[in-house]
């Protein structure tokens, strides 16, 4: 029964899936679903994921619309290398460090650095949240390192902003006030 | 409506297909299993889900369709965690041409 | 549209061959994985292609299954190399 109550969403997400493979909206098919989603949620251990994060709507909306566009320019980057004659990449492994210890921050974050093309999540630090991040090519350019970290620091952001728990976010806010009163 | 509907559906269609030569190109041009892991795994996940929006707009029953984006979904929501088993395990096994990394920030701390 | 689909069918089929190229040349394990991967993603592709041309959705069920049962053998695979070594 907590099991039910701690994984809400992944009962009615199994019901959508069980009824769009039976493929029509009928109430056996939706209780047919629905049984099958509660015996498997129920029986079946899962780790708690903690929720300390708040989901802001608007939030998620700008890291999807982030993410979306960045996907197309990293499919546009890395299709250039391939087709490109023959050069020696330049592939790195850099740490970034992210913000906070969200379990769930740190997952969405390290999906969609492996899901764009050109990054891809190595390794994993979870007590210190540290995230590994393998990289196709850095390009000739010495900063190349830098702006990358740079990069993915952005969607780290966009991250915290979106599910982020209060504390990261003041965090991060305190972070931009810093760097606005100091001009570089 | 049905002529642009299957002028998305085309332009999806092959866009995908592209995208799945690019995969096949760069396993086959790329040096090590990481930079071929760059090229193959994320450009065929990505055309994968362009040809199955493009199949779905095709398909007259709507159920048909409804599957087609679950393939889609599962796809997004496995290839990035298959990518990162994949590049953990080559990493760990010492695959790869670990000495051509430019920076390696890892190393030192496993 | 049957051209369009043709076009598809024959990107996929060099698409595919390009994977099998690397998948016997390996020359490790995790290679291996990467174009298997990619192979399937490439024919789950074909019989979505397949499916639009003919409108004919009966196969689409076991596209599902199978694109989930591919994830499950990468991770397999993946796992059993972490362990043994990627000779």
């Amino acid at each position: 029964m907590n099991r039910l109550r701690a994984h809400p969403y992944l009962v009615l997400w199994l019901t959508a899936v069980w009824v769009g493979l039976w493929g029509t909206v009928t109430p056996a098919n939706v209780l047919g679903g629905l049984a099958v989603a509660v015996v498997l949620v129920g029986s079946l251990p899962l780790n708690e994921v903690e929720s300390q994060g708040i989901v802001r709507p608007l939030g998620v909306l700008r890291f999807v619309a982030f993410f979306a566009k960045d996907l197309v320019r990293a499919s546009l980057q890395v299709a250039v290398l391939v087709v490109r004659p023959r050069r020696r990449l330049r592939q790195a492994v850099i740490a970034v460090d992210v913000r906070g210890e969200s379990d769930r921050l740190l997952t969405l974050l390290a999906n969609a650095i492996s899901l764009t093309p050109g990054t891809l999540t190595l390794e994993v630090d979870r007590p210190r949240s540290i995230l590994y991040v393998h990289a196709l090519d850095v390009g000739d350019d010495p900063n190349g390192v830098e702006r990358l970290r740079a990069d993915i620091l952005r969607v780290e952001r966009l991250a915290v902003l979106a599910i982020g728990s209060a504390r990261a976010r003041d965090e991060l806010a305190a972070q931009l006030h810093e760097q606005t009163e100091v001009p570089q | 409506m049905s002529a642009v509907l299957d002028v998305i559906s085309a332009v999806l269609l092959l866009l995908g297909v592209g995208f799945a030569l690019l995969a096949g190109l760069g396993l086959l041009r790329f040096p090590d299993v990481f930079s071929r892991m760059h090229a193959a795994t994320k450009p065929a996940t990505l055309g994968l889900l362009c040809v199955v929006l493009g199949a779905a707009l095709q398909m007259e029953d709507g159920s048909d369709a409804v599957k087609l984006l679950l393939v889609g979904a599962f796809q997004f929501l496995t290839a990035p965690v298959a990518a990162h088993m994949i590049g953990r395990a080559a990493y760990r096994s010492g695959t790869g041409d670990l000495d051509a990394l430019v920076v390696d920030e890892l190393k030192d701390v496993s | 549209m049957t051209v369009v689909v043709w076009i598809c069918l024959v990107g996929l089929t060099i698409a595919a061959g390009l994977c099998l190229v690397r998948l016997v040349r390996g020359p490790s394990v995790p290679d291996r994985i990467v174009a298997l991967d990619a192979l399937l993603l490439v024919v789950v592709a074909g019989i979505a292609v397949g499916a639009a041309a003919t409108g004919d959705g009966d196969f689409l069920a076991v596209l599902v299954a199978v694109s989930l049962l591919g994830f499950v053998g990468t991770v397999t695979v993946a796992r059993f190399v972490e362990r043994r070594g990627a000779a």
